[in-house]
Formats: structure tokens, C-alpha cells, sequence
């Protein structure tokens, strides 16, 4: 097994490309990420963080450069070949928690299982379970909007462990969180991530850094700290 | 996938409703005016049935059968002409006239037919199919007496021995008919031809009714009178199904097509509302691929949705039209009767199915090329 999870070379992206408004993102990018890490992505707004996140997290193509994931050059990979990748071996948890608003909160978490072709049966299983380990056991038929932002959350982290994702990949988990409830929340990943994937993390807040075992700095579109 | 496609049709109640609604119209106006086409397309077909065999013989005209039968005039000469054409059976000289009752709109079939016939002959006009259901048949020499249809009968409220006035001469009703199925009939007042002749003051005859020897050799008689006597017309009754059959397709694709264009209208409200929906779910659909939907299955959701609105307007609007074919036959008296086959249900359903997946198509297609990161981003 490759102890590199991800691993990019030169990457780079750029935004309205060869127009006068052109922007670089982000530009000759090399990091390697061992798994089961725990790594912080830092920097100041703009820096890039967020547009790496969603590179490595084959959420969006590349300008130029290669990502590798598990030692795969997935650079030339088809949409539907990314979406497999990232419903296998991806969980995400968003700044904006990002749950479908219809379904309760045992459905969102179901929903990557199911998409990944779970029996329905099996899926609410495994979800309640889930939701039982981020302390949400008792609020399983609730649906988003009546939740609070830490138990959105919570949700969240619970379905993006739902399909035993190889990385998490949280983008300001705690950012629109109160300073207790963003801890408990860390709280819940932390724990979870003993449980053997890699966890990377956008964040502002030097005392989440703190807990990294890697940090990657960046500053205007590039890594000026912890790259390699 | 399909409750969670339940659930976001009816997230926007009242848009879906609006949706479902301008679908259920179109569908409603196809299945209503499909129907009576339909009704119509029977109705002809059962009249033509029981009169199947014979050939009518009108003056020869370039102004197309129906124009030709109001109008048809034939000579005494022309009639003894065509009657001694050889492998007719029994033939009988026609007279004929629409007559208007009392409160009459003008518009719509003609509420009554005043018909003139050699009494003798009289089954041969009413063909065999035609029973008494009261009274008896006319006699040579009944000059005060006519018989008259189901139709006319409840309308004037008529019983035998009563008057009735046709062109304002009084006549004592002799017998009256049941039910027919055919208007001519139904709607008709017989008569002794030559008192017809007297009272509509001409010696000319509208048509020829001729029975041939053989029921198996219509169309070669209906040649020989055409061949033999000049200026004639001898129409078969399979010929007259042609035509009538002709005219219905030509109704029915006229009024199913503008039918069809508020159905379509209503096709476009279904794309406009998924447009709306996916412009509004932009977020949503970016999650549900970066957790690993792929484009397919936002593909087919949109499907299911814009199906489900369609499917819903569809089966209202079998309905409605259902109602409203009825309700064209009781406000017509009758004359209009829709009947919804099982293949106009399943067409029009067909129909509101192929509007749901058109009208979604182009939706579902941009749902699926949203880039996560791009749907993501937007508030």
C-alpha cells in the first residue's frame, strides 16, 4: 500500500485563463500527504487554501500540474471515474454544512451509501450508528433546519465518514461555529479520525493548527511552509 | 431516488400546482375533444352500418358529397333513367328538406329533416333496422298522415294521433320509430313523396334510394348508373364512410392540434418550473455530487421530478376531460357524444409523459454539468 495518499506536482490553477482578469489561484503547488495524517491547511483569505482543498478533493480539474491519489495520476480521470473516487474514498464536511434540507438527518447521512449502491436497510443501519457516535443519536428523524449549527455539523462529519472514507477533507469546519460548539465539533473529528483515515483542514484558528501533525502555509497562491 | 423526487415536487407547492395545472388543461382539451371526434367517428359508423348495401344516387356536383346531397336535384327523367338500369332490386325516389323548429340556434346538426317517400317503399328508406315503437307504418294513399323519429318525437312531445305542422300543413302522426342511431331518421318527419313534392312545390327529387339484386355487386351498379345515366352521382355506403371518415380525421387533427398546442404550452411551464427548481437547488445538486451522485443520477432525478409534475397533470386532466366530454354531450342534447377509448387515455398519457421528460430534459442536462465546486460556491 502506497503511504502516500496525496501527492501533487506543480499543480496549479487559474481562472478566467488568457482573459485581462486572468487569476492564479494557485500556482506550482507540491505537497505529499501521508496517510493518516492530520493536516492543517493555513494561510491568510485568498491564499488559495479552499481551491486546493477542492483540487486534492477532486472537486475540481487542474489548470496545469498532477495530482496523485493512492498513486494514481487522476489527472486524465472522467467525471463520472472523480465522482466514484470521491463517493469511495472522499468524505467532506463544508463551513456551510451543506445538508440537503429535505431529508432528516439519518437520510443525509444514508444518502452516500445508497449512492454507492447500499441496501436501504443496511445504510440506515450503519447511519445510525454514526450518528450515534457524533452524539446525535437522539435526533436521527430531525431534519437540517431544525437543527443547530453544531449539530448540523455533527451530521455532516457523519456523512462524510458514511461510506469509510480513505480522507476527510473539512473546509472551516468550525467557522461558523461558537467558539465551544467549533471545539466539540473538532472534538468529534478528532476522535473519529483515530479511526484510521487522513483528515486534512482548512482553518484560521492557530489553536486547531496546533493539533496538526502537518501544516501546509500558504500565502498568494503558493506553499511558503510544510510542503513537502 | 423516487421519494426524494416526491419531496422536491412538492417543496413549491404552489408552483408545482400551477405546473401540474397548465398540463392538465392541455391534456383535459385533447382528451375531451379527442373524444367526441371519436363519438362522432361511432355515431357515423353505427348509422352507416344499417344502411350498409344500399347506394344513393344524387345529381352529379363539384362541390363535395355533403354539398351535393343538400343540393341534389333530379328530373322525373333522370329518376325513370337510373331505375331502369338492370340489377337494381327495388329503388325509391327521395324528397328532402331541413326544417327548423321553434328556438332552433341554426348552429349544429339540423333538429329536423322533413322527407317525402313513396309509402310503398318506405322500409327502404328506413332500411330494415328501423322498428316501430308505436303506431303503424304509412299506407298508399295516407295524404294526412306522416310518421316520425325518436328524436323529433321527444322534442314535440308527440304521440300517435297527434298534429304536427310541416311547412305549416297539418298532419296526424301514424306511427313512430324507435331509436335509430342515424339523424336523418332520428330527427325526421316522413311523408307520402308526392305530398313532400306538393309542399315543397317542385317535381325535381333530391336523391335515389336503390337496394341492388346483389348486395355482393354494390360498386359495379353504382358504376353501371354512373356509366349509363349522364349527370348523376351513385354513392356506395362504404364510399360515404370514406368520405365521412375523411372529414372526422380532418376534425379531429384540427381540434386535437390545437388541443395539443396548450399541451405543449403546458410542457414548457413544466421546463421553466425545473429550470427555476434547478437554479434554486444549485447548492444542493453540487453536494449531491461532491458526496458522489454522478451526472446520470442528477440526470435522472430531474427526469423523475419533471415526469411526476407531468404525470400528475396528465391523469387530472384525463379526468377533467373526461367530465368535460360528458358535459359537452348533456349541453348538446345528445348530439355530441364523447366517448374516451382506451387508446385516446393511453395516448394522452403517452403525450403528458413525453412532455415531462422533454420538459425536463434540458433542466436535468445543466443540473448534471454543474460543477460541484461552482454550485458549491453559490448562496
Amino acid at each position: 500500500m502506497n503511504d502516500i495518499i496525496i501527492e501533487t506536482k506543480d499543480l496549479c490553477k487559474y481562472y478566467n485563463q488568457g482573459k485581462s482578469n486572468e487569476v492564479k489561484a494557485i500556482e506550482k503547488i507540491n505537497i505529499k500527504i501521508n496517510r493518516g495524517d492530520f493536516a492543517a491547511l493555513i494561510g491568510p483569505s485568498g491564499s488559495g487554501k479552499s481551491t486546493l482543498l477542492h483540487m486534492i478533493g477532486l472537486l475540481n480539474r487542474t489548470t496545469c500540474g498532477k495530482i496523485f491519489f493512492d498513486g494514481k495520476d487522476i489527472s486524465e480521470f472522467t467525471d463520472d471515474e472523480l465522482t466514484k473516487i470521491r463517493r469511495e474514498k472522499v468524505g467532506f464536511v463544508f463551513q456551510q454544512f451543506n445538508l440537503i434540507p429535505l431529508l432528516t438527518a439519518i437520510e443525509n447521512v444514508e444518502l452516500p451509501m445508497l449512492l454507492d449502491g447500499m441496501e436501504k436497510e443496511q445504510a440506515r443501519g450503519r447511519a445510525e450508528k454514526l450518528l450515534n457516535r457524533v452524539g446525535l443519536g437522539d435526533r436521527l428523524y430531525n431534519r437540517p433546519p431544525d437543527m443547530s449549527g453544531g449539530e448540523q455539523q455533527r451530521v455532516a462529519i457523519a456523512r462524510a465518514l458514511a461510506n469509510n472514507p480513505e480522507v476527510v477533507m473539512a473546509d472551516e469546519p468550525t467557522g461558523n461555529l461558537d467558539t465551544k460548539t467549533g471545539k466539540e465539533v473538532l472534538e468529534v473529528l478528532k476522535n473519529a479520525q483515530k479511526k484510521d483515515f487522513t483528515l486534512i483542514i482548512i482553518t484560521h484558528d492557530p489553536k486547531i493548527a496546533i493539533f496538526a501533525k502537518k501544516r501546509i502555509e500558504l500565502k498568494d497562491g503558493r506553499v511558503i511552509n510544510g510542503g513537502e | 431516488m423516487l421519494e426524494m423526487a416526491l419531496r422536491n415536487v412538492f417543496r413549491q407547492k404552489t408552483r408545482t400546482a400551477l405546473t401540474v395545472v397548465g398540463i392538465m388543461i392541455g391534456i383535459a382539451a385533447i382528451v375531451a375533444l379527442g373524444s367526441i371526434s371519436e363519438g362522432l367517428r361511432v355515431q357515423i359508423a353505427k348509422s352507416l352500418e344499417q344502411s350498409s348495401g344500399l347506394i344513393t344516387v344524387i345529381e352529379k356536383s363539384d362541390s363535395g358529397l355533403f354539398m351535393s346531397l343538400s343540393s341534389s336535384e333530379l328530373s322525373q327523367e333522370t329518376v325513370d333513367e337510373v331505375m331502369a338500369v338492370s340489377g337494381i332490386k327495388d329503388a325509391t325516389p327521395v324528397v328532402y328538406k331541413v326544417g327548423y323548429l321553434e328556438g332552433d340556434s341554426g348552429f349544429g346538426e339540423p333538429s329536423l329533416f322533413e322527407i317525402g317517400v313513396d309509402p310503398e317503399k318506405i322500409d327502404l328508406y328506413t332500411t330494415e333496422g328501423a322498428r316501430l315503437a308505436e303506431g303503424e307504418t304509412l299506407d298508399d294513399g295516407d295524404t294526412e298522415y306522416v310518421m316520425a323519429g325518436s328524436k323529433i318525437t321527444e322534442k314535440l312531445d308527440l304521440k300517435v294521433g297527434d298534429t304536427v305542422a310541416v311547412e305549416e300543413k297539418e298532419f296526424i302522426v301514424k306511427g313512430i320509430y324507435e331509436e335509430f342511431g342515424n339523424s336523418g331518421l332520428d330527427s325526421g318527419i316522413i311523408m307520402p313523396l308526392d305530398i313532400a313534392k306538393e309542399l315543397f312545390e317542385t317535381d325535381k327529387y333530391s336523391s335515389i334510394i336503390i337496394y341492388p339484386d346483389d348486395i355482393n355487386n354494390v360498386e359495379d351498379l353504382a358504376k353501371d348508373i354512373e356509366d349509363t345515366v349522364d349527370g348523376v352521382s351513385a354513392i356506395t355506403t362504404a364510399q360515404f364512410a370514406k368520405q365521412i371518415g375523411q372529414i372526422v380525421d380532418q376534425i379531429g387533427f384540427f381540434t386535437i392540434g390545437i388541443a395539443g398546442i396548450s399541451a405543449v404550452v403546458g410542457g414548457l411551464g413544466v421546463m421553466n418550473t425545473m429550470i427555476m427548481s434547478v437554479m434554486e437547488r444549485r447548492r444542493e445538486i453540487g453536494v449531491l455530487k461532491a458526496i458522489g451522485a454522478t451526472n446520470s443520477y442528477v440526470i435522472r432525478m430531474i427526469l423523475i421530478e419533471s415526469t411526476i409534475i407531468s404525470l400528475i397533470g396528465g391523469l387530472l386532466g384525463l379526468g377533467v376531460g373526461y367530465l368535460g366530454s360528458k358535459a359537452i354531450g348533456a349541453f348538446s342534447g345528445g348530439q355530441a357524444q364523447g366517448i374516451v377509448t382506451s387508446n385516446l387515455a393511453l395516448n394522452s398519457m403517452l403525450f403528458a409523459l413525453f412532455l415531462g421528460v422533454v420538459g425536463g430534459l434540458y433542466p436535468a442536462r445543466k443540473a448534471s454539468q454543474l460543477s460541484p465546486v461552482e454550485a458549491l460556491r453559490y448562496e
